[in-house]
């Protein structure tokens, strides 16, 4: 080997990257070429002062800037809450976003929870407020219909029954909303109005004492089902000709007092003897309006009246709720004939094909009479107790509102006889309306005059 | 300071247990690439450090290479060693840095020679003087000062693979790799950057002439 070959050799001979053989042949000619060796030793000096001199030290926490710089480009997760393998381990992606599910499913029930709870609590307030006014203009149109009939004594009964009774199809179910007053309905409800406020003012006028209105809050807490009094007192009327004996039947109702029977029990128990009552062979008619959706805490104290002028005085200190008995019912109208008020009764047969439907046009039209009162929905009749003009008017309307084969009489001819009176009775209207195609259309049924 | 694995043991065993660190990063074990930082962030650093000339790009350049080998580390088949795998995207991360500080220097020469943009805001002028911190003592070393200028100014082919060699004492095949060039080409760069800087060395008193 010569030195140009062996030069061109040195540095791989310094790194050590010649094989055996070259290696020998380097170290032979460097030993004995001094040039060759003073040019090894130049470059293993400066190989030297790169390997003494070249590493520095890194930055302190290089390492660390860049885990951050790559925690902050979301390149690695953050540490302090999974970057070990330990916590990888113990939960894996898999585990934790089934937590994560978890943990929100279960937020969203309580959050639902809590806006039904307060919803329905916030409703509850809403139909107490809205059934206690409705509940004290009802008042005002019995007062005035008794009056009217010039009998203040009427049985307490009579009043708190009518009262009682409850809508055969809710009105106030997804109609409250609605505010679609047809201008029609408007003025009926103004003419109603006006004709009501005439007929206070002479009431007032002849001294009538008014009637203290019953407490309407509970009672609209017991149509609802909620629990908005400590306690919950039943009435159950019934005639003396047609109530069963006291402790007789099966689900009767214990002793109470003279003639009548009371039980104080726990809701639940209270609810099933009454239903045991109804289904036992209670009067055709009652109507039981318990809800064990929201159940009440407190005991019931329901109590039977043998007689209704037994029962009436004490149920209507104690019984802001009352149920209502068809023989109850029968009982007072009884009562009614021997103090009944001039008033022209009217029946009215309507068909309809599709009952339902024709109900729920007709309740949404009437919603503001039976807010009053001046309508009632009662067991599947649809009864009116206004002047003659307001029933003109209610009747035009009704009509104007059915579509297809459903239709219902207007006794125009009658009621306007009666408008034209100098003292135009209050007209009671009783429509049934039927279901069957077959039954006759339309046919304007007795109308006795009283 | 950290010592520099020495020559000839980044060898088999190591390349071995970075094989496995690379799988358990794979499997999603996080911590592997910790202990793969841990292990070469010295080197690189320093690579960087000789390469670019300038301690505070060199940290920055050192983390962009970390990022690029966490992003593309996936993309790595694993045929060579992660070392030299690593390197290479160093090398090329290095170069694109030269590239972008040279045009930089150029900007700033531009505007330094415009009288109206002299009063302007520089960033570089507020940056925080690093002359006494702890991590510039090495530098204040005249040796080190005058080897870091002469690394600088040695052409960029014979100072990456004076570098790698001396620095980061890679192979004459894992320099071949991490370059993209012919073993024989490495092994002339090596001699022409040792001869080169020598010269530089002498120029600058750091070694007697003739040596």
């Amino acid at each position: 080997m010569d030195c140009h070959q062996a030069r061109e050799q040195l540095n791989a001979y310094l790194d050590g990257e010649l094989g055996e053989f070259e290696t020998r042949q380097v170290a032979a000619h460097v030993e004995s070429c001094q040039s060759c060796r003073h040019e090894l030793e130049a470059y293993r000096g400066t190989r030297d002062i790169i390997r003494r001199f070249g590493p520095a030290p890194s930055p302190p926490h290089l390492a660390e800037s860049i885990r951050i710089v790559m925690e902050k480009e979301r390149l690695i997760p953050r540490r302090g809450r999974i970057s070990s393998t330990i916590s990888q381990a113990r939960f894996p992606r898999v585990n934790r976003l089934a937590l994560a599910a978890t943990f929100l499913l279960a937020m969203l029930a309580g959050g639902s929870w809590f806006v039904y709870d307060n919803a329905g609590k916030f409703l509850a307030g809403k139909q107490q407020a809205k059934i206690s006014s409705r509940a004290a203009v009802a008042e005002k149109a019995q007062k005035l219909t008794l009056e009217n009939a010039g009998n203040a004594a009427a049985p307490p009964e009579t009043l708190s029954m009518e009262l009682a009774k409850a809508p055969l199809s809710s009105p106030d179910s997804g109609m409250d909303e609605d505010s679609d007053d047809s201008s029609e309905t408007r003025r009926a409800r103004a003419v109603s109005q006006a004709t009501r406020s005439a007929r206070e003012t002479m009431a007032l006028a002849r001294g009538s004492a008014p009637r203290p209105a019953p407490p309407a809050a509970p009672r609209a807490a017991a149509r609802r089902g909620f629990a908005a009094t400590d306690s919950l007192d039943i009435l159950v009327a019934e005639s003396p000709s047609e109530g069963r004996a006291s402790g007789g039947g099966p689900g009767a109702l214990p002793a109470h007092g003279s003639g009548g029977s009371a039980l104080a029990k726990p809701f639940t128990e209270a609810k099933a003897m009454l239903r045991e009552l109804e289904y036992g062979g209670a009067p055709e008619g009652i109507a039981w309006n318990i809800s064990d959706r929201f159940a009440p805490s407190p005991a019931i104290s329901a109590s039977r009246a043998m007689g209704a002028d037994e029962a009436a005085p004490g149920a209507t200190a104690r019984s802001p709720v009352r149920m209502k008995s068809a023989a109850a019912d029968k009982g007072v109208k009884a009562d009614d004939k021997q103090t009944k008020p001039p008033a022209l009764n009217i029946i009215l047969k309507a068909r309809s094909g599709q009952p339902h439907a024709q109900q729920q046009a007709i309740l949404k039209q009437l919603k503001p009479h039976l807010d009053s009162g001046a309508a009632q929905i009662q067991n599947g009749k649809l009864i009116l107790k206004m002047p003659a003009d307001e029933t003109l008017v209610i009747l035009r309307t009704i009509n104007e509102q059915q579509t297809g084969a459903a239709s219902v009489p207007v006794p125009e001819k009658m009621l306007k006889n009666e408008i034209a009176k100098p003292e135009p009775r209050i007209v009671n209207t009783e429509i049934i309306f039927v279901s069957d195609d077959s039954a006759p259309a339309t046919a304007v049924p007795a109308a006795d005059s009283e | 300071m950290k010592r520099l694995l020495p020559a000839g043991q980044a060898s088999e065993d190591q390349a071995a247990e970075d094989a496995e660190l690379v799988d358990r990063f794979r499997a999603g074990d996080m911590r592997a690439f910790d202990m793969l930082l841990q292990r070469y962030e010295n080197r690189v650093f320093n690579f960087t450090l000789r390469m670019l000339g300038d301690y505070q790009n060199s940290r920055e350049v050192t983390q962009d290479i970390f990022l690029r080998a966490f992003r593309y580390l996936g993309n790595y088949r694993g045929d060579g060693k992660f070392s030299t795998w690593l390197f290479t995207i160093a090398s090329s991360t290095c170069k694109n840095a030269l590239a972008y500080y040279r045009i930089r220097e150029k900007y700033k020469q531009h505007t330094a020679q415009d009288p109206e943009q002299t009063t302007e805001f520089d960033p570089v002028a507020v940056l925080p003087d690093i002359t006494n911190a702890p991590e510039r003592k090495l530098e204040q070393n005249a040796m080190s000062e005058l080897l870091t200028q002469a690394i600088k100014d040695l052409p960029e082919t014979y100072r990456k693979v004076i570098v790698l060699k001396d620095v980061n004492d890679f192979s004459y095949e894992e320099i071949a790799e991490i370059a993209g060039v012919p073993i024989g080409t490495v092994k002339s760069r090596i001699a022409r950057a040792r001869l080169l800087l020598r010269e530089k060395l002498t120029q600058l008193g750091c070694l007697e002439p003739g040596r």
